[in-house]
């Protein structure tokens, strides 16, 4: 039978040279539903959230994206995933000021995501441009770099969605805009804990 | 999905400018390979090409940028990333040989298939063990570096030695097939975490 589960971690640790990384963590989440990973520091933050992506993989426990064991699997796996980096997408030059803009900016990138995945350059294209409509993207570079990499994340249609250390604001966005899809945010806690992260439904963090 | 489209447009993203580091740093090994070309004998230009071109391919592929998250982002096995990162370094590092080999046409009229194919297919095995060295840190960088110079130097010896064109061509085949493969293998392990 195939599960409904969209992202499963089950006690993911991250060891580098004797040294755990992260704060060991579980999580399971079906579609609509949201949960944020809490570590102890940005850099922990950041490898816990590729591992909900398949980007890292865990030392010792084990991902899931669908039913693809992300280290065994991994072409599958991060097929399903729109991943948004802290740092977001960077263009070259002077800030972007309209869509058409942000949308030409992206275009090259755009371009060899539907190569990469196989996908329509056309409808993702369609899905960027009505994505970035909808989010603020012109406030200043950092918020304007999070839409770009928003834009080009949504853009393959992805089940799971995984936000590194997004800023403050975005993951509800993105709640809103992306029904049926899980998603995975991570940030700082400043605590050593070691727990699992419970799921939120998407309804609840849209209001 | 298309592997072959998706490894071609993995290899062409890598060409985009930013990335235009490389084809300087190659682009400057050919002019002071061609101004030693001009100014040395026929023996010791050999010699230069022998040592010189498959360290300089080593070392150009070692400068791609690999470490980059959103190389693991994409939905792609080991093997089919490291096929796309093999085609940008033997490009890189066929870049400077290509330009010497065609110096040597031009003004000597005197390059052999012998030579073309052991530089050629030297500097190509010497790129892909030089990529190895995009995942590595400190002394075993560097081992990998001088170790794709020396494999390369070792496809030419079989030239010199009298070795038929194609017995270096096969030779350098099999050694660049290990070298890829071992490659993708590192490139499937490796985990991309932030710096601490």
């Amino acid at each position: 039978m195939i599960s409904s589960t969209i992202v499963r971690v089950d006690g993911a640790r991250f060891v580098r040279d004797g040294v755990d990384l992260i704060a060991p963590f579980s999580l399971r989440l079906e579609a609509d539903e949201m949960a944020t990973v809490e570590q102890p520091n940005a850099r922990a933050a950041k490898i816990a959230a590729r591992i909900a992506a398949g980007i890292v993989k865990p030392t010792s426990g084990r991902a899931f994206i669908a039913d693809f064991d992300t280290r065994l699997q991994p072409a599958q796996a991060k097929r399903l995933v729109g991943f948004v980096p802290a740092e977001g997408f960077r263009v070259e030059g002077p800030p972007v000021e309209t869509i058409a803009r942000a949308l030409a900016a992206i275009e090259s990138e755009l371009r060899f995501r539907a190569a990469v995945w196989g996908a329509n350059y056309a409808s993702m294209r369609r899905r960027a441009e009505s994505e970035l409509a909808a989010y603020t993207f012109l406030r200043d570079g950092q918020s304007q770099a999070h839409a770009l990499a928003l834009a080009l994340a949504l853009s393959t249609e992805p089940a799971l969605i995984v936000l590194e250390l997004p800023p403050a604001g975005v993951a509800e966005h993105v709640a809103a805009a992306t029904p049926g899809c899980a998603i995975v945010s991570s940030s700082v806690s400043g605590q050593e804990t070691i727990a699992s992260q419970v799921a939120t439904p998407l309804a609840e963090v849209t209001g | 999905m298309n592997g072959v489209r998706a490894t071609l447009a993995i290899a062409l993203r890598n060409f985009r400018p930013s990335r235009r580091e490389n084809w300087l740093l190659n682009v400057a090994l050919a002019f002071i390979a061609l101004a030693l070309f001009v100014s040395m004998g026929a023996d010791r230009w050999t010699m230069f090409l022998l040592a010189a071109l498959p360290l300089a391919a080593a070392a150009t592929a070692a400068t791609l940028h690999i470490r980059s998250t959103w190389l693991f982002a994409i939905p792609l096995y080991g093997r089919q990333l490291a096929r796309a990162c093999a085609l940008n370094a033997i490009a890189y590092g066929l870049a400077a040989p290509a330009l010497v080999l065609t110096g040597e046409v031009v003004f000597r009229h005197a390059a052999s298939l012998d030579t073309i194919v052991w530089v050629l297919a030297g500097s190509s095995v010497a790129a892909l063990v030089g990529l190895s060295a995009t995942l590595r840190d400190g002394l075993v960088r560097a081992a990998y570096i001088v170790g794709g110079g020396l494999s390369g130097f070792a496809i030419a010896s079989l030239a010199s030695a009298g070795i038929p064109w194609f017995g270096t061509l096969a030779f350098a085949v099999l050694l660049g097939f290990v070298a890829l493969r071992a490659f993708g293998e590192t490139l499937a392990r490796y985990d991309p975490i932030p710096e601490a």
